[in-house]
């Protein structure tokens, strides 16, 4: 494990020495801006989108998690989305007031401050107060659902960490309910996942996804792995984990897995994403501001159970 | 049917086939009382316990200032810690086996190795141990420490349980079951050896 991480950092490195960008990794506290290229956005931006952001197991309040949030930033100026979708683990530790800040709210200071609104859901980290914290948009509950302000689009926000009966009814009664076009719900646990650590979460999936199926869920997203992975989509859902905003476990998905589409586990990332009438479009972004992935995905139709592919 | 419901049909129809050579014959009074499966009873009891503990958990609650579900941090755990403070103080008796009696012990371990029976048992208990980081000290009315990861609690376990008021749930800590008070944060009873 430990040669096949220096390879990989040596991959990496002659990549970034190829490319011409400093080799310098910064130093705690002093860098203003991660090393590497400026964010460039992929994404199509069309007039009247939904554009959105996702990050996953963020809440250290490490170096990483700031360089991430820079990075966000940088993204928002070119791409201002209108919410982040947090995939757990939002606060690791203590959860003290002067945690909630350092872990959350200065360094996702200036999205908060340009009125971006955050949306958690709870990771096995999480107290489960946090539900009644105001910037989590919770609004008191371990699990929820909102309506986005653009497109035809709603999010589930599920517990994964305690899935009981009256969640699952919850979760029925809710995509019964909802007459969206699109239906995006994300937690914490992979209901697939191609890593060696954790792996999915089998059990909640024989749960879940029919449920999904049946109501047309179109894509799901979950963190708890610390990389990125999009899945090849299954039953024409499409899985994506995010789960390294601030945490990162390198070299930890495992090769040559037939479920990846794209993984990324080198370093630290984000995704962004926009929505227009059927199609989604995606753009997963590093720490260091190179786009690691990005495609698209029409959402699944009510009357078949297929999606149409994500593609580069 | 949950799993505990089909162990406990199975006790009824094992209690039911045992009784069956032993014809009550015509002479007996009609006036004797129907056969109490011991499981369906300790459960109900386990049921009653943890209804008396939310009671308390309401009551007091109720006496705290309340707390809108927009607030920020100092409040959160402001409230949390008093409400700790008092339900440890109401409790101030409490012991280990208070709700999870030793009968329901031994129902709870005899329903979580059949849930987890089998190849999959075997990957979801690892996967149950898997957010087990370091000890946590178990105490009546102790806190759960922050620092330490919840466990998930995987749906076919909490599906072969009994359903808990949403103020209370099972979590796992290592191979130890604990009731946890999830507003107050604290340790309600705990039980040893719940993983096989």
């Amino acid at each position: 494990m430990r040669c096949r991480s220096l390879l990989r950092l040596t991959a990496r490195s002659l990549a970034i020495f190829a490319a011409g960008l400093p080799l310098v990794v910064p130093a705690a506290g002093h860098q203003n801006k991660p090393a590497g290229p400026a964010v460039a956005i992929t994404l199509p931006q069309r007039e009247g989108s939904l554009k959105f952001a996702v990050i996953g197991d963020s809440g250290t309040g490490g170096r990483q998690q700031y360089e991430v949030a820079k990075r966000m930033a940088e993204a928002y100026a070119l791409f201002p989305f209108e919410l982040v979708l947090m995939l757990g683990d939002n606060l690791y530790g203590s959860e003290r007031p002067q945690d909630y800040e350092q872990k959350f709210a200065r360094p996702y200071k200036p999205l908060l401050d340009a009125g971006v609104k955050f949306y958690a859901s709870l990771g096995n980290h999480d107290d489960r107060e946090q539900r009644l914290y105001k910037l989590f948009n919770m609004g008191g509950d371990l699990y929820y659902s909102f309506k986005a302000p653009k497109q035809d689009v709603r999010f589930f926000a599920l517990d994964s960490t305690y899935p009981d009966r009256r969640q699952i009814e919850w979760v029925e009664r809710e995509l019964k309910g909802a007459g969206e076009d699109w239906k995006i719900a994300f937690f914490h646990h992979p209901l697939y996942s191609s890593g060696g650590r954790h792996g999915p979460s089998e059990d909640l999936r024989k749960v879940l996804e029919p449920l999904f199926l049946k109501y047309n869920v179109s894509a799901v997203f979950a963190g708890h792995e610390h990389f990125y992975e999009r899945i090849v989509p299954q039953k024409g859902i499409l899985y994506m984990t995010s789960g390294g905003a601030a945490k990162l476990r390198e070299g930890n998905i495992r090769p040559n897995s037939p479920i990846t589409a794209k993984g990324f586990d080198d370093d630290n990332h984000f995704v962004v994403m926009e929505i227009d009438g059927d199609e989604m479009f995606f753009q997963a972004i590093s720490r260091r501001g190179e786009t690691v992935d990005s495609g698209s995905f029409r959402r699944r139709q009510s009357d078949t159970t297929s999606g149409g592919p994500a593609s580069r | 049917m949950t799993v505990l419901g089909v162990l406990l049909g199975v006790s009824m129809l094992a209690g039911a086939a045992g009784r069956a050579p032993q014809t009550p014959s015509p002479a007996q009074p009609q006036t004797q009382k129907p056969p109490v499966n011991p499981d369906a009873k300790a459960i109900a009891d386990f049921n009653e316990r943890v209804k008396k503990y939310l009671e308390l958990h309401n009551t007091i609650e109720a006496s705290l200032p309340s707390v809108p579900d927009r607030t920020d941090p100092k409040r959160i755990n402001d409230y949390q810690a008093g409400f700790a403070k008092q339900m440890t103080a109401a409790r101030a008796s409490a012991r280990p086996g208070d709700i999870f009696t030793p009968p329901v012990r031994k129902i709870f371990r005899r329903v979580i190795r059949h849930a987890l029976r089998g190849t999959s048992g075997r990957e979801l208990r690892a996967e149950i141990i898997d957010e087990y980081t370091r000890p946590v000290p178990l105490r009546v009315n102790g806190s759960y420490p922050s620092d330490i990861p919840l466990s998930s609690v995987p749906p076919r376990i909490l599906e072969a349980l009994p359903r808990l008021p949403e103020e209370i749930e099972y979590r796992f800590v290592d191979r130890q079951l604990i009731l946890f008070d999830n507003h107050a944060q604290i340790i309600v009873d705990y039980m040893t050896n719940a993983l096989p």
